[in-house]
């Protein structure tokens, strides 16, 4: 006999969708479903780390004061990649960075303050700190801070690639298939719905490249900017500073993405990083914003991933793209599934059909270890979890015992160089943060070209 | 209430230091917390954790704990859900997880060796990568390993066609209490000499001896699936076409049962592709050759619509009102998950349940299904009945408000009722799910005075002192 129990709602036959009050959190079942998905735990092995042990460990600090330490408790929750993949499948909607975020802004420390300033500072920090790693000698640095130094250094843009996937033409004809351009024509002018780009911190401040090709895309497939309202008035989407528990930065933040996107009209807002996507798909769920009727509905109608928008547009792989050495076949692209992806991932389906068999991704829980905070409260799980990313991506490299590969996988040879594609800002900085040699890390914005006018 | 919480002497902790280096010992409470209970949320004591990756460190334990005395709970992913690998007494939590290694999978002797900690669903795609099968599938196929699934004897969808976990076990290597290492059973898919000490093991529920070792029986991959979802007019209906299914020869892979008050219950969360008119549902899976499959589906069509057999004329004799299939993963799976999404929304009915896996010999399935809504009448609560039908196999669970001190009590007396019912038909407490702490109290209804002797008995041989997962099970 198993006796479950949920916790007391007003109404218990909502329970799909009824908001609990923060002192009420539902409870958790121990069902163990998160246990299949959390990469902290999964690649540790480690029980402790697990979202069903953090949530009794949050149940304990806030039933039972005084039976758990409170430092070593928070240490032992913030080991927490904030990937929310434990809220995307719990039974009952338990999110550990929600919890974690409620219990770091109630217990504010410097670690939090420093990615505060990492987050709003960046212009001057990010760019500071890449240039540090130049300077630094590593040997003097302690692990954690050598750790983002490594990313930083990765916040240096690489040399760019010739593009080698183009964009080759738009295709009229196929426009009325688009809701939005559907409702354009019958308004009567034929172009595109206006749109605006959420870039998000990290292209803004230091991959302007992306922001940029971006932009020509939306151009290039008929989509005008709004006639009124700024694309520079967004800020950051809020979520890197919900989780890092500085909840009043984050609503902040959320009010002038609003106000932003009300300001231009309600138009598409596009993104193309998987994070910033999520952050902002949250936003009707956010009570502290002044939403007007019918807002909600149309925010997330508005919300768009740049890559759901070709509509029919075709891309071509050119001459260009990477290729074996010596050799004419193409060289072998891993695309990494960002965790903030839930459900299917239209940068995946667009490349795949693309590049077909020629692209792999791994499949089960790939994490990159980049985890917000969790770069400044653990770096050596971000390295572990980043370690096991990469034993996925690169399956050649994996330490795999001899008698339990499947004999129908050959193991291409090791002096290929491969690419990585992802469809995130802060995977792509991790990936190439932590990517053996012979690897090169990009967001696909960066192979993507437009056809030369 | 004591003032002393239980704890490891410092002896005893510096010889744990020794076996168990670094952070293979978990002494802090906030990091031990979780390995207090399991997935039937039930709390116990744990003085320490460890977390050994060889089988000499098992060894060392083990006889470190007879010698000290020290009661051990061998752990796996934790999501058994009667308290099996609950500390009831405070001990030492031993966790498998470490021991993670798929050792050897051998495609002309059709085995794999694996240890404790595989992840059942990484065995199974690994083994399927290579055109083998491993069969049993529990739901909680992702989330529980090998070796809890050997202490359980878990059983699963597939267990109608192909068994439960006991089918596949050939071997094992288990240490037990004082250190000694036992290798019982072998690679051999037929072996008769002596007592099947390896069998013994399966559902043991970690009683007798840690298991770092297991040899596992493997067939070769189908080649295709395929699945039914036909809906009925009555419950009595679904339960002649599970008749009809078996008299026409047919053995489903599965043949899951979902009651009228289940398909309400998963209208409540999505919008149901079946039409009002369905009052009780059947998924049927079946597998075989591509070019077979098509030819059994067929069958199986001619079997549920053909009501004209033995029974035809008894009440409720009918063919179903609506029917779906699918073929192949890719259309399968949306009714699959729809049946994986039963057990969250019964919540959206009450917010508490009891949930009891009982199992009736198959042909008293529909006298046991009708004798439980009888109850739930009785006691004014609903009772959700729903699963492995063709194994005989029920799920009952009878939802309440924990809030209502008088459903509470009304709950635990359907409870006991339920037990004897099933009981009264010769069925079985528990069919899958084990009795850990959670049914103790009930094994009276099934299990004769000798029996419990004789299992004593044969725990005393391996386990003098009684360390092992204590007062459990049996
Ligand atoms: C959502 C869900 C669905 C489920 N569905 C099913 C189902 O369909 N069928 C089914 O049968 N069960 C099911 N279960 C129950 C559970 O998953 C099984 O009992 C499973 O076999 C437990 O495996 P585990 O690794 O979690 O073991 P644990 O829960 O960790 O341990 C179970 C028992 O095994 C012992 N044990 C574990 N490893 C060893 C070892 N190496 N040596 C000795 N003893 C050991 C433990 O001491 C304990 O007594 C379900 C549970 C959940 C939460
Ligand atoms: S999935 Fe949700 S309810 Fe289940 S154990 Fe994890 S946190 Fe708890
Ligand atoms: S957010 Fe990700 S890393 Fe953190 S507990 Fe949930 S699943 Fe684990």
């Amino acid at each position: 006999m198993s006796t479950d129990t949920t916790p007391k709602s007003t109404d218990s036959t909502n329970g799909d969708t009824q908001v609990d009050p923060p002192d009420q959190p539902r409870a958790c079942l121990l069902c163990g479903q998160c246990t299949a998905v959390c990469p902290a735990f999964l690649t540790t092995g480690q029980e402790e780390l697990s979202p069903r042990a953090k949530h009794l460990v949050f149940a304990a600090l806030r039933d039972e004061p005084g039976r758990l330490g409170l430092k070593p408790a928070r240490e032992l929750a913030d080991r927490c990649l904030s990937c929310g993949r434990c809220a995307a499948i719990c039974p009952q909607g338990l999110s550990v960075p929600q919890a974690l975020a409620a219990l770091r802004a109630k217990h504010p420390n410097w670690q939090q303050w420093l990615w505060k300033q990492w987050i709003e500072h960046g212009r001057l920090l990010w760019p500071a700190l890449a240039q540090m790693t130049r300077v630094v000698p590593g040997a003097v640095v302690p692990e954690g801070v050598q750790h983002m130094l490594r990313s930083a250094a990765a916040m240096l843009p690489p040399p760019p690639p010739a593009p080698w996937i183009v964009a080759d033409r738009t295709a009229p004809d196929t426009l009325r298939d688009d809701p939005d351009a559907t409702q354009a024509a019958t308004r009567g002018d034929a172009a595109r719905p206006p749109a605006m780009l959420f870039a998000g911190c990290t292209a803004r401040r230091i991959r302007p490249r992306w922001q940029d090709t971006a932009r020509a895309l939306l151009r290039w497939l008929g989509h005008p900017a709004p006639a009124q309202g700024n694309e520079h008035d967004f800020t950051c989407c809020g979520s890197t500073l919900e989780h890092a528990g500085i909840p009043d930065a984050a609503a902040t933040a959320r009010a002038r993405n609003l106000d932003a996107w009300r300001a231009a009209g309600r138009p598409l807002l596009v993104t193309f990083c998987a994070t910033c996507h999520h952050g902002l798909a949250e936003y009707p769920g956010h009570a502290d914003l002044d939403w007007q009727d019918g807002e909600r509905e149309a925010w997330a109608a508005a919300l768009r991933p740049l890559s759901t928008l070709w509509n029919g547009a075709v891309f071509r792989v050119t001459d260009d793209a990477p290729a074996q050495p010596e050799a004419s076949a193409p060289a072998p692209v891993r695309y990494h599934q960002p965790c903030h992806r839930k459900g299917t991932d239209p940068d995946a389906v667009w490349l795949r059909a693309l590049l077909g068999s020629r692209m792999r991704a791994p499949g089960g829980v790939n994490c990159c270890g980049m985890g917000g905070v969790l770069q400044l409260a653990a770096p050596d799980l971000s390295r572990t979890v980043a370690d096991a990313c990469w034993n996925g991506l690169l399956p050649e490299r994996a330490t795999t015992k001899a008698d339990t590969t499947p004999p129908t996988s050959p193991t291409p040879p090791v002096t290929t160089e491969i690419t990585v594609l992802t469809g995130c800002s802060g995977c792509t900085l991790q990936l190439a943060a932590t990517a053996p040699a012979g690897v090169r890390v990009f967001h696909w914005l960066d192979v993507v070209g437009l056809p030369q006018s | 209430m004591s003032t002393q919480a239980p704890h490891l002497t410092a002896a005893q902790e510096h010889s744990l230091r020794d076996i168990f280096p670094g952070d293979s010992l978990l002494l802090a409470p906030e990091q031990t917390l979780i390995f207090a209970t399991d997935a039937g949320r039930r709390m116990g004591t744990p003085l320490a954790v460890v977390r050994p990756r060889t089988e000499a460190q098992v060894v060392e334990l083990l006889r470190l704990a007879q010698l000290e005395h020290l009661p051990i709970y061998a752990r796996g992913r934790a999501s058994n859900q009667v308290g099996a690998c609950v500390p009831a007494k405070p001990g030492i939590v031993v966790s498998l997880l470490h021991m993670n290694r798929i050792l050897d999978i051998a495609d002309d002797d059709f085995v794999a060796e694996v240890e404790p900690g595989v992840v059942t669903a990484d065995l199974q795609r690994a083994v399927e990568a290579r055109g083998l099968f491993y069969p049993p599938d529990p739901a909680s196929i992702d989330i529980s390993t090998i070796g809890g699934n050997v202490a359980t004897c878990a059983g699963g969808m597939r267990a109608l066609k192909y068994g439960v976990t006991r089918e596949y076990v050939l071997g094992l290597t288990a240490v037990l209490p004082g250190g000694k290492v036992l290798r019982t059973g072998g690679r051999c898919h037929k072996n008769v000499v002596g007592l099947d000490l390896t069998r013994l093991f399966v559902g043991s529920e970690g009683t007798l001896g840690i298991v770092t070792r297991i040899a596992l029986k493997l067939l070769p991959l189908p080649q295709a699936t395929a699945t039914l979802l036909a809906g009925f007019g009555s419950m009595e209906a679904a339960m002649h076409g599970v008749r009809r299914i078996f008299r026409a020869g047919i053995l489903p892979v599965a043949l899951e049962f979902l009651s009228p008050e289940v398909l309400d219950c998963v209208a409540r969360r999505q919008t149901p592709p079946w039409p009002d008119s369905v009052r009780g549902a059947l998924l049927i899976r079946l597998d075989g050759s591509r070019e077979s499959l098509p030819l059994e589906i067929r069958r199986m069509h001619d079997a549920l619509h053909t009501t004209g057999d033995t029974s035809a004329g008894a009440p409720g004799n009918e063919p179903p009102v609506w029917s779906a299939h699918g073929v192949g993963h890719d259309e399968e799976e949306p009714l699959w998950a729809m049946r994986r999404g039963i057990s969250p929304s019964t919540y959206l009915v009450r917010p508490n349940k009891i949930g009891e896996d009982v199992a009736v010999p198959r042909g008293r399935l529909l006298d046991a299904l009708t004798g439980i809504r009888a109850i739930a009448d009785a006691h004014d609560l609903p009772i959700l009945t729903y699963g492995h039908v063709g194994d005989g196999n029920i799920h009952v669970n009878i939802m309440y408000d924990g809030a209502d001190p008088a459903e509470v009590t009304r709950a635990d007396a359907a409870t006991v009722e339920v037990m004897r019912l099933v009981r009264s038909m010769d069925g079985t407490l528990s069919g899958e799910h084990g009795v850990g702490m959670a049914k103790t109290e009930f094994l009276h209804l099934q299990l004769s005075p000798l029996e419990t002797e004789l299992m004593r008995q044969v725990k005393h041989s391996f386990d003098p002192l009684g360390i092992m997962n204590p007062d459990k099970a049996y």
